[in-house]
């Protein structure tokens, strides 16, 4: 009888004890994720994740930062938020998300080797990739010495009709863009009433900029980093150089609130911002980590070389005059 | 000819037996779906638009609408509309009658080159025609610059003008589809009495042929005034270096500058209200202008009306299309096809740098890829059947039944047709997240067939009711004398009669529903991508020549089913 007793005993343990292990150690469930980050960069880090984590199958909703917000906000709206982790391409979405309380604060311990100005001062936020504006110019159209190397030398009669950038109104990036220009003394409104005095246009969004000028449309064009050279890579007829003042900014990632499965989520928010994790593999797809202490590949610049040359950007003032900005910028540009 | 009348239902009814009939079933299936599938999301739309959260508001939707730049696009839109429409009509009708009424040769090859403008994306089409025309350096351009040594070049696709162009070269088949099967259908008795009486060619066709093809082209027309009203991708595609703005394309503008902030997309929302308005003003105006004319034109004797001979006309009309349909049918599609097989975008068309890696990186081990073509094959036959089935039902109660109310059933079956895809999709994640019953679709396909049928009834519904008012009610009526049940005189007699209409309305809705972009983007969920996302995703990855080479797959998946539904649907009765 005493043995009998025992031996149940020891077995209620044992499984017991199973579980414990089971659920302290292995995280498992689902967890997803909407990205602007591009298809390419969110499967690979699903794959290092879901690698880490075998348990964990991670979902992923990919399109146009535009698209991620507008369905986050619906989402909000009908009060069914599927979103675990959010990642927008700017800050001032994630402001404008902050200040309504649809985040959750949490702050990695990866985010240590995060710069500030790459980070939110109250943790609702981290930078996660990225994102540097410079000359994307067509090698059909014009070579390499007629580049300039600021952005004050776009505005040379050679580029006459031949400038081309993105509508701030459709990309969030540029609206930041435009807002570090007008705020330095150096350029100002007076620059882009001197752009468009050089018939420069507009299109939609920094993917079409970068069609245009590599179909020879255009000679040069703002164009962001990443895209730029990717198109490299594959092996268009483009040129890609970064400017002395840089205009750069990171896209966050955040975890709204009401997100089916938090935990997962800052699992996953770690695993992003971790050097040995997504910040490396951001590096495969020609994207520039957030956090420093990444090898980098050949002409990619480090995290805080680019936070020490970077104009200013104060995103909380941006998201606060954003519509009298696109409102100016479009009586100069739409007329 | 001969004006139709209204039935008594009841006593119809009571032949049958039931104090409940059929047609009572069919009308009160009607309203239930319609509110269910189609009306919810509109009303989640206009709720969000003049309720704030705390209040009713009509002060910002007066803001918005009276907004300078918004009322000069809503003049941009209005023109486009108007001329797309008056040239799409014009070209369908004529493309129409030589197709369907004169003996010109090859008019099977004609007909599926018809097919083709609706199975390309309207962004791929429109980037193929800025290649080739834009007042930059298109393909065209340069080639006739060079040889007529012309200092500028003669064509600029970026204008009013070449949106209005492209638009007639997108939304002719439209016209054509519907007009070609009254065309086939019509009763030769008619134009052959002018014929014996003395009247010519030309008169006969003014005073005979066209009136009586009057619902069938009014149909088509506002199909193409929808649609071009409704449209994003071509003004987008072609306007916007320019500041050419149009309704849809500042809506999309205001839901992107509002960052997240609901209550900017509730300004979108209100300009979208506007895009309803206008589309009832259109709808109104059509049934006053057919309520003049409405001919039923199928009777008893049927036979295949007669060809008219070309005689002389025949070859320059037959070079004159051929050249037509090769600029703008084939053009485009091999401009797309050669982006599909260059090794990067941008680079010259040579030889030496095409390549197939597109093909193969799309369509080997990547599993996005594969998804998203099932999943569009069961939206495109999932949507395809269902707005088959309800546009004949509906089309039947509103002008056979026709019950009180039926305008506003009309009405309701086609707003949602009128409403941006991005602006349907915000409405059908409100009313499909557990807003009524508690009910969740969001995040499944069944979302996005949903949002599909609401969108695309519009199609199946002018279509079948075009076709479904030449047929006159003494047919099923003699049917009903002999002894057969309504639902045997509906099946035996009226189903078949409108058969071809319903076979065309099928791939009205399966042909866009198969690479559907815009709503899409917004409701795909982890495992419901489809095909127009797929591509889009490619292509704002910057993989421009892997987009194109998915859709080339896209295009031939389509012809494939395109050519099995066509050859079961004519083996069972000689259509």
């Amino acid at each position: 009888m005493m043995k009998k007793f025992l031996s149940l005993l020891l077995i209620c343990v044992m499984m017991l004890s199973i579980c414990a292990v089971a659920l302290a150690d292995e995280p498992s469930g689902t967890v997803m994720i909407y990205s602007s980050a591009g298809e390419d960069v969110i499967i690979a880090i699903k794959k290092g994740f879901e690698a880490k984590y075998p348990g964990v199958t991670v979902d992923y909703y990919s399109a146009t930062s535009g698209k991620c917000v507008t369905k986050l906000a619906a989402e909000f709206e009908a009060n069914a938020i599927a979103c675990d982790v959010f990642w927008p391409a700017d800050f001032s979405t994630a402001i404008s998300f902050k200040n309504k309380d649809q985040l959750v604060q949490y702050v990695s311990p990866n985010a240590a080797n995060i710069a500030p100005q790459f980070k939110d001062e109250d943790g609702y936020f981290t930078g996660a990739r990225m994102l540097v504006f410079g000359f994307t110019w067509s090698t059909l159209a014009c070579t390499e010495d007629e580049i300039p190397s600021n952005f004050d030398g776009l505005l040379d009669k050679n580029f006459d009709n031949q400038i081309l950038m993105s509508d701030p109104t459709g990309s969030a990036s540029t609206k930041a863009l435009v807002y570090a220009l007008i705020n330095n003394e150096k350029y100002g409104w007076d620059y882009f009433e001197q752009l468009k005095g050089l018939q420069a246009e507009l299109e939609s969004s920094t993917g079409a900029v970068n069609n245009k000028v590599a179909s020879g449309s255009y000679k040069i064009a703002i164009g962001l980093d990443y895209t730029t050279r990717q198109l490299i890579a594959d092996g268009s007829p483009l040129g890609y150089k970064d400017t002395e003042d840089m205009v750069a900014m990171a896209a966050p990632i955040c975890i709204p609130v009401g997100a089916p499965h938090e935990e997962l989520a800052k699992l996953l928010y770690d695993y992003i911002l971790d050097t040995e994790g997504g910040q490396k593999i951001l590096t495969q797809f020609h994207t520039t980590p957030v956090a420093s202490g990444v090898e980098l590949p050949e002409g990619m610049l480090d995290a805080q070389y680019i936070a020490d040359h970077a104009l200013p950007i104060d995103f909380n003032d941006l998201s606060a005059v954003s519509s009298d900005l696109l409102d100016q910028f479009d009586a100069i540009f739409k007329k | 000819m001969k004006m139709s009348f209204k039935r008594t239902n009841s006593d119809l009814a009571r032949l049958d037996g039931k104090k409940f009939g059929l047609d009572q079933i069919m009308t009160i299936l009607c309203f239930l779906i319609l509110t269910t599938v189609v009306i919810l999301p509109v009303v989640m739309i206009i709720y969000n638009t003049f309720w704030d959260g705390s209040k009713i508001d009509f002060e910002m939707f007066v803001r918005v609408i009276f907004r300078e730049e918004n009322l000069s696009a809503l003049k941009n839109t209005v023109v486009i509309a108007f001329f797309a429409t008056l040239l799409a009509t014009a070209v369908g009708t004529f493309f129409a009658w030589l197709l369907g009424r004169s003996d010109i040769p090859m008019k099977g090859f004609m007909k599926w080159l018809f097919s083709i403008p609706f199975m390309i994306p309207p962004f791929l089409a429109a980037m193929a025609w800025d290649m080739m025309f834009s007042g930059r350096g298109g393909y065209v351009n340069r080639f006739l610059m060079n040889i007529f040594n012309l200092r500028n070049a003669p064509f600029n696709i970026n204008t009013v003008a070449g949106i209005i162009v492209i638009e007639v070269i997108y939304y002719f088949p439209f016209v054509y589809m519907q007009v070609v099967s009254a065309l086939e259908r019509m009763d030769p008795t008619l134009e052959e009495s002018a014929r014996i009486a003395g009247a010519k060619q030309w008169y006969v066709i003014r005073k005979i042929t066209l009136p009586l093809t009057i619902p069938a082209i009014s149909s088509g027309m506002l199909l193409v005034l929808i649609t071009s009203l409704s449209n994003y991708g071509i003004p987008a595609m072609l306007g916007y270096s320019k500041n050419i703005f149009t309704l849809p394309t500042k809506i999309v503008d205001l839901v992107n500058r509002a960052g997240g902030d609901f209550q900017g997309i509730r300004e979108a929302t209100a300009l979208s209200v506007v895009l309803v308005i206008v589309v009832s003003i259109a709808l109104f105006v059509q049934r006053k202008v057919l309520k003049t004319g409405r001919y039923d034109i199928i009777k008893g004797k049927s036979m295949r009306p007669t060809l008219i001979k070309l005689r002389g006309a025949k070859y320059p009309l037959l070079v004159l299309s051929l050249v037509f349909l090769t600029i703008v049918v084939l053009a485009p599609l091999v401009i797309i096809l050669l982006v599909s097989l260059l090794r990067a975008y941008g680079l010259p068309f040579s030889l030496e740098n095409f390549t197939l890696n597109n093909y193969v990186k799309i369509l080997v081990d990547n599993k996005a890829v594969t998804d998203s073509i099932r999943n569009s094959i069961f939206l495109g036959f999932g949507a395809g059947f269902i707005c088959l089935f309800l546009g004949v039902m509906l089309s039947y109660v509103i002008y056979k039944v026709k019950p009180k109310g039926s305008g506003v059933l009309e009405m309701l079956a086609v707003l949602p047709y009128s409403l941006p895809g991005t602006v349907m999709a915000i409405g059908c994640i409100l009313a499909w997240s557990g807003a009524v019953f508690g009910i969740t679709l969001y995040n499944t396909i069944w979302i996005i067939l949903v949002a599909y049928i609401a969108r695309y009834l519009t199609y199946t519904l002018k279509s079948c009711s075009a076709s479904l008012q030449q047929v006159h009610l003494s047919l099923e009526e003699a049917s009903r004398a002999c002894g057969a049940t309504h639902m045997e005189s509906l099946a035996d007699i009226t189903i078949p009669l409108i058969k071809p209409a319903m076979v065309s309305s099928f791939f009205l809705v399966f042909l866009p529903s198969m690479r559907e972009l815009t709503t899409s983007i917004l409701l795909y969920g982890p495992n419901s991508r489809t095909l127009g996302v797929a591509i889009q995703q490619l292509r704002s990855n910057g993989y421009m020549t892997q987009a194109a080479a998915l859709s080339v797959v896209a295009i031939i998946i389509i012809m494939v089913l395109n050519a099995i539904v066509k050859s079961i649907t004519k083996d069972r009765k000689g259509v």
